[in-house]
């Protein structure tokens, strides 16, 4: 089952992942849809930690621990896909699944979803419906500077092995110079505030 | 709490108020930075365009697509516009600063405004000489109404030559360096880039029209263009603020103040004036100090009116009438968050919004007073040159009418100050130095002082405050390098005791030696960020007596906390008129590899000048050292 | 073989659905003293709040079809003869099997069950109380309410009637609500936050002592304190117990071996089951839904493949109804504190050999996992502790992970 790998060495925290996935949520399915609108649901945010920056949602856990810890029923892994799928129908926001959950990567309020007036859980769902349709999830289709991809795991390890063997032998898959020298420099900036000279 | 105030600032007297401000839950810029984290790469690397609503559009950086924006425009075009669009920016901004001044010098000649006058006659005759302006048998308003003519030329005039002011200010084989720069340019790339600034609205615009979408999308023409744009303000605008600012509130001359928030005093009515143009300040200066509003003030048990300056506007105020200075930019929320200011008064540029929130927090009066700097949530009175002493009267008097809602439970002033002397024109360094430049240049070619670093300001929060600006002054001096420099670095510098007589032992021997004969500390406070133009005169100055151009001298210049785009354009006309020039952080130009590599090194062929990063002061400090000796080997000294 | 369930609880549902799940085809009888298809305890209160009853049907209305069950319903159970493999029902019905599964759960615990004959008294444990209470206050279009209790489900209770409208007065015997669930520090500021949140009247260190009858409905309440409030509604909440005499002749629980067993055909699990801390070992009843959880699959598991271990529970609870308030707490309050606190937030663990061993994280869930993993994974956090506490970003955890605070890990 294919899932959403993160190289956080490509991400440039330009939040386009975020705001694709608020406009996949959204019913307007547009950015000006959502503007000002406190039901919108985000499932991904980039977090910051120092200098680097990369995006964080559901890693779609197996076993979930979320699923095991849900007392309502409200929250089911999709067979086909291996999503971890939270019916906002069932939810009771009772957050026995946030308390056990070690990515933070469940939220809550008051979602488009929300059928009862008041919050519920909610979260990725590996964009269930657009990977059933062969599409991307939309983060990983928003993201340009492949920060994100949607692939099997056991593929990306394969291609992992051969890419450090070519890289190994001629030297390639290097970021470009003047990234790596941004990179370097954001590093140091970070080091400065911290105290570090 | 305290570890993280002190990761924040250098300043002991801001980790008293961070300290406080995250007791009290008072949101900082350092907060809001935090917040912002983290902030986008595209933005930072300059390879975001917004340019039309094809947009926006984002070059891959890793090298894979998308290469180029929707209309075709490759990275190199993307962050060569952004960047000239920052030089427009930061030139328009000290220009039309100039704008102002040349306006009120014309009015107070024709009579128009009689608030103001004429202060500095001797200033007033020096720069009719350089700009060839007849005083014989003239009257001073005569004078400065031809002077105040032709600077208001250089704003608007349409012909295709160079500016008079630019002319008649530039050394003279710089002036000749440019032109044949054109001509080479023209013959070895069959397009014409021009250099000279013909005006300077000219060449800002310039800029906005050649970025416009469409226009032009070759990085040399673009970064030339941004170079001609710069130098109207160094050699143009900037210098015209500084010169009929001078001719208007006088040339500084040294003087001695306190630096630092314990120059606010809880029992007094505490005004601060703060931004960057001293047409108001001064007036708002001089009615504070006036025996009515003193009374005014203790009628109300108050001791009387305590008026500080903040930021540029404290260094206008400083050099020229040795008010005690608050602090710099990064200084502005922690000053109101004393809790005893009464008003704090605020003209343009450099004004962060939070103030008028965080004012509403205590019974700070937050007044804005430009009709191009108006903030919600603030008292704005409207300023006007032609009615100064009134709405300076109303300025004050809502500062001492605010005194009585002051909390004196929450008014809490750190007790530190340093002492720190100011006030070096270039007149005033010539005056020291007994009218020559001679006595300057023989140690420096002795070698007691083995060259000159200027320094400018801003204060950047993604840099812990003052810390560079300290710590590479320091180390600059250490090893016998004259430090002068303006803005919010002169203003750390102050704060951390460089600029008092005490700091001539910090000093290597040389540079000491040199202090305690001439009496003067070894870091000079040459005054606002505008003021970088005199930095630019001394630096003719030197090169003429010794008739080599600028880019011989043993000169560098720094921006090490910068942030903001009048610092591009400072950085950029340093460049251009032969000064490396060091800066940290990058600025927003790595997205492009042949953007940096013009900027970075094809530049030094050009001009002489060029721009380096370095992150840590003792790098900086090194490198600058090794440039400096690399200069004075070419010079044989 | 015949499986036979006592109880279509949480862990009785769970144990049939994994049981189907893994393959069995064995005849299963499932009992029941309430006439519903299993819910979810947790969720009922939502009912009360106005939201549809088929949500609290947590596994679906159809389950006994679905799965197969033979569903004897409405009759509770007086005795389990283990000796013969066989149930002996209230109604005198008995049923044989092969193997057993005790999972009937607690009931309220009231210290004057009389008070329980008074009409507009009730207990708040079932779906049956939900649906009385519920019909109560539409035939009496109730205003206000009395909770005598402010543990977790007389919180809970409250904050549902709140829900629905009702002016709430919760009466607590101790000097703040949840007093088991924090300390005195982080139960005083929940209680606080409580109050500022809903406006609930919040009455500590009393207890209500009598009822006030009028033609046998009630018609106010009197306190410990001497005060006396009028109300036609009065929910008791005080405490619980395990239903485990059926089993053992007492209501002190039943404790069960390594594979839950109580003797080689009886299985026993969720809120009646007494069993070992994962990290202590002290045996308890840990009644909480993810213990069930894995007590019924660990039974299926045994059950099927004669091979399976319980390896204890863990005393995680969180009580966040109705409002956006959590209230995260888990292990036992021994130790060095470690505290963090804003307006908004109280987050404290106790150390112990620099390991958690307790925690309270109030008012949201942002590093509750995080610091749930470093409990359970019981590793030292004394040096890293306080700015994962201090954690307002949700960065902790990646910060350990990308090696940021490797230089502070003892």
């Amino acid at each position: 089952m294919k899932k959403i790998f993160v190289d956080y060495e490509k991400c440039v925290a330009c939040k386009a992942c975020e705001t694709a996935c608020a406009m996949e949520n959204h019913p307007s399915h547009s950015l000006f849809g959502l503007l000002g609108d406190k039901k919108t649901q985000v499932n991904v945010r980039v977090l910051a930690v120092e200098h680097e920056a990369f995006p964080v949602s559901c890693r779609h856990c197996e076993p979930a621990w979320c699923m095991d810890a849900c007392p309502s029923g409200a929250i089911s892994r999709d067979s086909e896909t291996g999503a971890v799928i939270l019916n906002p129908d069932m939810c009771k926001a009772c957050a026995m699944c946030a308390m056990v959950c070690p990515f933070d990567a469940i939220s809550f309020k008051e979602t488009h979803r929300a059928r009862y007036g008041r919050d519920v859980a909610y979260k990725c769902d590996l964009c269930n419906d657009r990977v059933k349709n062969n599409e991307l999830p939309a983060c990983v289709a928003a993201c340009h500077s492949g920060a994100l991809s949607f692939r099997e795991h056991d593929q990306l390890r394969r291609d992992q092995a051969v890419k450090n063997l070519r890289v190994y032998l001629l030297g390639e898959e290097k970021l470009p110079k003047n990234f790596e020298l941004y990179r370097e420099l954001r590093r140091k900036e970070f080091a400065q505030r911290s105290g570090e000279k | 709490m305290s570890e993280l105030s002190r990761q924040r600032s250098a300043d002991p007297a801001a980790v008293e108020m961070l300290n406080l401000a995250e007791k009290e839950q008072l949101e900082t810029i350092w907060d809001r930075l935090e917040k912002q984290q983290p902030q986008c790469g595209y933005g930072q690397l300059g390879t975001c365009c917004r340019l039309c609503t094809m947009g926006p559009c984002r070059i891959d950086p890793m090298g894979e697509e998308p290469t180029h924006g929707v209309c075709g425009a490759s990275a190199d075009t993307i962050v060569a516009r952004n960047l000239a669009r920052m030089i427009a920016v930061g030139s328009s901004s000290h220009s039309d600063h100039g704008r102002s001044a040349a306006l009120l010098l014309k009015a107070v000649a024709s009579g128009e405004n009689t608030d103001y006058r004429i202060t500095d006659v001797e200033k007033l005759q020096a720069v009719a000489t350089r700009l060839e302006v007849t005083t014989e048998n003239r009257s001073y308003p005569e004078i400065a109404s031809d002077i105040a003519d032709i600077a208001l030329s250089c704003f608007g005039k349409q012909d295709d030559t160079p500016m008079p002011f630019t002319e008649k200010y530039l050394l003279p084989k710089r002036y000749q360096l440019f032109k044949d720069i054109e001509e080479q340019l023209f013959k070895t790339t069959g397009k014409k880039m021009g250099i000279l600034p013909r005006g300077i609205d000219r060449e800002i615009v310039d800029i906005l029209h050649r970025t416009h979408f469409g226009t032009d999308a070759d990085p040399l023409s673009l970064m030339v263009q941004g170079i001609r744009s710069s130098i109207a303000d160094g050699w143009g605008g900037s210098l015209i603020a500084t010169e009929l600012q001078d001719i208007l509130y006088g040339t500084p001359t040294v003087n001695t103040a306190k630096a630092n928030l314990g120059v606010l005093d809880a029992e007094w009515v505490n005004i601060i004036v703060h931004g960057h143009e001293p047409s108001l300040s001064e007036k708002v200066v001089e009615m504070a100090l006036s025996e009515e509003m003193q009374q005014a003030a203790r009628k109300l048990g108050a001791k009387g009116i305590n008026i500080v300056g903040l930021c540029c506007t404290g260094n206008e105020m400083l050099m020229r009438q040795g008010v005690d200075m608050a602090g710099n930019v990064l200084h502005s929320e922690l000053a109101i968050m004393t809790g005893a200011v009464e008003a704090m008064v605020v003209d343009v540029q450099c004004i962060y919004p939070s103030l008028a929130n965080l004012s509403n927090c205590f019974h700070t009066k937050f007044i804005t007073t430009s009709e191009q700097a108006t903030i919600p949530e603030a008292l704005h009175i409207q300023f006007e040159d032609e009615h100064a002493d009134e709405i300076a009267r109303r300025i004050v008097n809502t500062a001492i009418a605010a005194y009585p809602e002051r909390d004196q439970g929450k008014v809490y002033i750190p007790n530190i100050t340093s002492s720190a002397i100011a006030g070096f024109s270039v007149e005033e360094i010539l005056k020291t130095l007994g009218g020559s430049v001679a006595p300057l240049i023989d140690v420096i070619a002795k070698g007691t002082i083995k060259g000159v670093v200027g320094i400018v300001g801003c204060n950047n929060v993604k840099v812990k405050q003052d810390l560079y600006h300290q710590e590479l002054t320091k180390k600059l001096i250490e090893r016998d390098i004259l430090v002068i420099g303006t803005g919010c670095w002169a203003i750390g510098a102050a704060k951390a005791g460089l600029m008092n007589l005490d700091a001539q032992s910090l000093a290597g021997e040389g540079l000491k030696a040199v202090c305690q004969q001439l009496g003067i500390p070894p870091v000079l406070n040459m005054g606002s960020c505008v003021d970088c133009s005199r930095m630019l005169v001394l630096a003719g100055a030197l090169a003429a007596h010794l008739d080599v151009d600028i880019c011989d001298l043993p000169l560098v210049g720094s921006a090490p906390e910068w942030m903001t785009e009048k610092a591009v354009a400072i950085g950029t006309y340093f460049v251009s008129s032969g000064i490396p020039t060091h800066l940290w952080p990058a600025p927003p130009i790595l997205g492009s590899p042949e953007v940096t590599k013009i900027l970075t090194e094809d530049i030094k062929g050009l001009l002489g000048g060029y721009f380096f990063i370095e992150e840590g002061p003792q790098a900086a400090a090194q490198r600058m050292e090794e440039i400096i000796l690399e200069k004075r080997a070419a010079l044989g000294i | 073989m015949k499986i036979v369930t006592i109880g279509t609880g949480m862990a009785a549902a769970e144990f049939v659905d994994v049981l189907r799940k893994e393959g069995s085809q064995d005849e299963i009888v499932m009992l029941g003293n309430e006439p519903f298809p299993p819910y979810s305890p947790c969720v009922i209160p939502f009912f009360l709040a106005g939201e549809p009853l088929t949500t609290v049907y947590w596994k679906g209305e159809s389950f006994y079809r679905n799965k197969g069950v033979t569903a004897l319903l409405d009759s509770a159970v007086a005795e389990v003869d283990a000796k013969r493999h066989r149930v002996r029902l209230s109604n005198g019905r008995t049923e044989n099997y092969d193997r057993l599964f005790f999972a009937t759960g607690a009931r309220s615990w009231y210290p004057q069950p009389q008070w329980l004959e008074t009409n507009g008294v009730f207990g708040f444990k079932t779906l049956t109380d939900m649906l009385a209470i519920d019909d109560y206050i539409r035939e009496h279009a109730t205003r206000r309410v009395v909770v005598f209790g402010g543990g977790f489900i007389g919180v809970d209770a409250a904050l549902a009637l709140w829900h629905r409208g009702l002016e709430v007065i919760l009466v607590h015997r101790n000097t703040r609500l949840l007093s088991q669930m924090t300390d005195e520090d982080g139960g005083v500021f929940a209680t606080r936050k409580l109050r500022e949140i809903t406006g609930i009247d919040v009455r500590l260190k009393t207890t209500v002592t009598d009822i006030d009858i009028r033609d046998g409905a009630l018609r106010g309440v009197k306190m410990s304190n001497g005060d006396s409030v009028e109300t036609t509604m009065l929910i008791v909440a005080i405490g619980v117990s395990p239903n485990s005499e059926p089993l053992v002749g007492n209501d002190r629980g039943v404790v069960v071996d390594e594979t839950l067993r109580y003797d080689p055909h009886i299985y026993v699990a969720g809120d009646v089951a007494v069993t070992p801390h994962a990290l202590t070992g002290e045996p308890a009843i840990y009644a909480t839904y993810p213990n069930a959880m894995l007590q019924a699959r660990t039974a299926v598991r045994h059950l099927l493949h004669g091979d399976a271990t319980y390896n204890g529970s863990i005393n995680t609870n969180v009580l966040k109804k109705h409002i956006d308030f959590p209230i995260i707490s888990a292990g036992t309050f021994e130790g060095d504190p470690v505290t963090w606190q804003n307006q908004h937030l109280f987050r404290r663990v106790y150390l112990q050999n620099g390991k958690i061993n307790g925690y309270q994280l109030i008012g949201d869930t942002r590093v509750s996992g995080y610091i749930y993993n470093l409990y359970c994974a019981q590793v030292r956090v004394d040096k890293i502790i306080a700015p994962i506490l201090a954690d307002n970003r949700g960065d902790s955890y990646y910060r350990s992970l990308m090696g940021f605070n490797q230089g502070q890990l003892g």
